[in-house]
């Protein structure tokens, strides 16, 4: 593998310079992992996460930084060692079925998760007539654990998202797709200028400030999950959201004003609720009640929306 | 919490387009775990803020909160041990301290009240005394007034003295409530000593010391307590060193009532034994009224007219009621000394039957005191010029000890030799006389003695009547 990708000299030296200590602390010698394998290990991850133009130095301290015990013994959990396994396991397996019954919040369903991430860690999938371990591609800069966690996050957000898309499609339909069209019609005008000044609001925040948004208000993660997600003090996030709500409002209002929109318009403007809006549309539409089922609501729906449609044009 | 319009959020969400690749596993727990270069980490950022999903998995990844709620409340945890402050040193040292303050304030207030109770009760039974013993006092023939004055000069002398001694005693009181030795002393022709006797037997500070009866002149029959007062606590306690004379046995005012009343032809005098003062002077004095009382008594045998009983009723009772004493063995020495043993003979102390316990002494008084009561008694014996006694035959039955010997001693004892009395046998108006050599008591009521003379003295009733063979 390493035979593929051109390994910088910058990597090289760093990795020839800091083999031997590298080599003790990983203790790949318990896993059998020989010395050259290691160096190519390291040189491999190396190049892989520092940029081509990264110097000698900054490849030495990237090195430094890694976990090289972990690095390791994934990687001779990849290449099939029995003590790695054993190892990983004892270090591992509680942790990894608890994860699994918090995200699954099932015993059996977590059960399946972790079995599926076992499979792919150990490499069920064959490349060229060869296993491939995901572990392979963990590179030491997290924990192992850490890595686990977020595998395991990943192929249960992959499962929720083939489940939900199998069930429910008329969901994703209903939530707000037959809505998306005619929002912008009865506004047009103040609406897109109001857009458009939001657009640029938000643009203009960094993507720090943008992510804690968006985790906050549209992910409903408590200010604690922000945090930990930053590696900031809770109350940080509390004052940068607080402070970013103000900063936006303002921004807005005032790239409005600039428009030659009124303070009180614009205000009124921006208090104006997406849902209220599609409230007052259901009511322009005689849609108080929800039909029971979602394929004829979803008739309906769409017939009036032809019927209002056609009345406006 | 500050609200940002909804349309403002509606917008970020439809803004927020995926940019460029997902970044892997490896990369996203980098980033949770701040372990990225700037570069890499505000790039990763960037698609984290337009990429909902990465944000899901990122959060989903997190670890525990429960874990992180842990190790953030470890430092709090750590402050626990602030709350057990109250057990550390300083606060401890304080809590010693104050701790032991209180343990002395409680200590002194307990003796102090004990002091006030002992103090009160003294002197509650000290006018209780006065109260009652007065009136009973009157109507005695009064004693001359040379010998009332000088006694009660004597008296005065003791009184503070004794009384001090008497609060010394306080739990030694307490303990000998049931000493509540009475004295009875009847003797109808010399109208003087008995209250004389009386008042130097209860130098407490009680007037009369205890209820001391006198019979009237002219040798009327002698009254006989019929029960000794309750109240001789402060007498017993008062009269440290003036005891009164336990002799008599549980039926003794009864029977002496009768024998008393019955005929002059069967008399028994029981005469008290020398009342033992502390002072010297006053033992002196006492004893010389003993040897002169023993000597008009002695005259007065046959004139067979006189009853005196000391009546120790209370000890009597008390003690055979305690019952948890240990029954001395008794012996005559060589010398003819009276001597005891707690100890099943391993010990043998010397009894003095002269020199009398300190009032309401008790068995456990003695046993207590028998390390230094030898000492103490050969010194009162060197301080007392009186002729010794010579002991010849003892006999015991429980608490009922009799001792006899030389020139017609005979000593009884109710109370395992705590008190003695001496007892002169009268029968048909003649005394015993010669040396005693044998005292025999088949049990506490009947006994017979055998003297030197050849005389056979029978007592049925525990020594309150003789009968001579």
């Amino acid at each position: 593998m390493s035979s593929t990708i051109p390994i910088s000299a910058s990597v090289q030296s760093a990795v020839a310079e800091m083999l031997a200590e590298l080599h003790v602390k990983s203790g790949c010698d318990k896993f059998g992992l020989t010395r050259e394998s290691f160096a190519a290990i390291l040189c491999t991850v190396a190049t892989k996460c520092l940029p081509a133009e990264a110097s000698a130095s900054e490849a030495r301290s990237f090195l430094l930084a890694l976990r090289v015990d972990e690095l390791a013994l994934a990687r001779a959990c990849a290449a099939g060692d029995n003590s790695a396994w054993e190892i990983f396991l004892i270090r591992y397996r509680e942790k990894l079925h608890l994860a699994a019954l918090r995200l699954a919040r099932e015993d059996s369903a977590a059960r399946e998760l972790a079995d599926s991430l076992y499979a792919d860690l150990y490499g069920t999938a064959s490349r060229d007539g060869q296993r491939v371990s995901k572990l392979e591609s963990f590179t030491g800069r997290g924990s192992l654990e850490g890595w686990l966690r977020t595998v395991l996050a990943q192929e249960f957000v992959n499962r929720y998202r083939r489940t939900k898309r199998l069930v429910s499609l008329d969901e994703e339909i209903e939530g707000g797709a037959q809505f998306a069209a005619p929002h912008p019609e009865p506004d047009a005008s103040p609406h897109a200028r109001l857009q458009s000044s939001i657009d640029s609001a938000l643009a203009a925040l960094s993507s720090e400030d943008r992510f804690v948004l968006a985790a906050y208000y549209l992910d409903g993660r408590t200010l604690a999950e922000v945090a930990l997600m930053l590696g900031v003090h809770e109350s940080t996030i509390s004052r940068k959201v607080d402070k970013l709500a103000k900063s936006l409002r303002k921004e807005i209002l005032a790239d409005m004003m600039r428009q030659g929109i009124g303070r009180r318009e614009a205000e009124e403007a921006l208090e104006v609720d997406v849902r209220d809006l599609q409230i007052n549309i259901r009511r322009g539409l005689g849609q108080e009640t929800p039909p029971p089922a979602f394929s004829e609501k979803q008739d309906t729906l769409r017939f009036q929306q032809k019927i209002e449609r056609g009345a406006k044009s | 919490m500050q609200d940002v319009p909804k349309i403002v959020l509606k917008r970020l969400q439809e803004t927020s387009a995926a940019a460029g690749t997902h970044p892997d596993a490896d990369l996203l727990t980098a980033f949770a775990e701040q372990s990225l270069a700037e570069p890499e980490r505000v790039r990763v950022m960037d698609h984290l803020s337009r990429c909902s999903d990465c944000r899901e998995v990122l959060a989903l990844a997190l670890p525990a909160m429960e874990l992180v709620a842990v190790a953030a409340s470890a430092p709090a945890a750590s402050a626990t041990p602030a709350r057990s402050r109250w057990f550390a040193w300083p606060v401890l040292r304080w809590g010693v301290a104050a701790a032991g303050i209180i343990a002395l304030a409680s200590i002194g207030i307990v003796q102090y009240r004990q002091w006030h109770k002992s103090d009160a009760l003294v002197s509650s039974l000290a006018s209780h005394n006065e109260t009652t013993a007065a009136p009973q006092a009157l109507p005695q023939s009064p004693p001359s007034s040379e010998s009332q004055e000088s006694v009660r000069q004597a008296e005065k002398e003791k009184q503070a003295q004794i009384e001090k001694q008497a609060r010394e005693q306080n739990w030694a009181l307490s303990n000998r409530a049931d000493n509540s030795a009475e004295n009875m002393l009847v003797h109808p022709t010399n109208p003087a000593a008995p209250a004389a006797r009386a008042m130097r037997a209860a130098p407490s500070g009680t007037s009369a010391g205890g209820s001391i009866r006198s019979g009237s002149a002219g040798g009327a029959a002698p009254k006989v307590a019929p029960s000794a007062p309750r109240n001789t606590f402060a007498v017993a306690g008062g009269s440290k060193g003036a005891t009164p004379q336990a002799a008599a046995k549980p039926a003794a005012s009864p029977s002496a009532a009768q024998s008393a009343e019955a005929s002059s032809s069967q008399t028994v005098e029981v005469v008290e034994s020398q009342a033992a003062p502390h002072t010297p002077t006053a033992k002196a004095q006492a004893s010389d009224q003993l040897d002169e009382k023993q000597k008009e008594l002695q005259s007065q045998s046959d004139s067979s007219k006189s009853l005196s009983v000391l009546e120790g009723k209370d000890v009597a009772a008390a003690k055979v009621a305690s019952g948890t004493q240990r029954i001395p063995r008794w012996s005559i020495s060589a010398d003819g000394g009276l001597q005891r043993s707690f100890d099943d003979g391993k010990t043998w102390l010397d009894v003095n039957v002269n020199s009398e316990l300190p009032s309401g002494a008790s068995k456990m008084a003695v046993t207590a005191e028998s390390t230094h009561a030898p000492e103490n008694r050969k010194k009162e014996v060197e301080a007392q010029p009186r002729p010794s006694l010579v002991f010849r035959a003892v006999s015991a039955q429980g608490a009922e000890v009799w001792a006899g010997g030389s020139a017609a001693i005979l000593y009884h004892s109710a109370d395992y030799g705590a008190h003695w009395t001496r007892v002169l046998p009268f029968s048909s108006g003649a005394a015993l006389s010669g040396d005693i050599t044998s005292i025999e008591f088949s049990d506490p009521q009947h006994g017979r003695i055998i003297t030197s003379a050849g005389e056979v003295w029978i007592t049925a009733d525990d020594g309150q009547s003789w009968r001579r063979q």
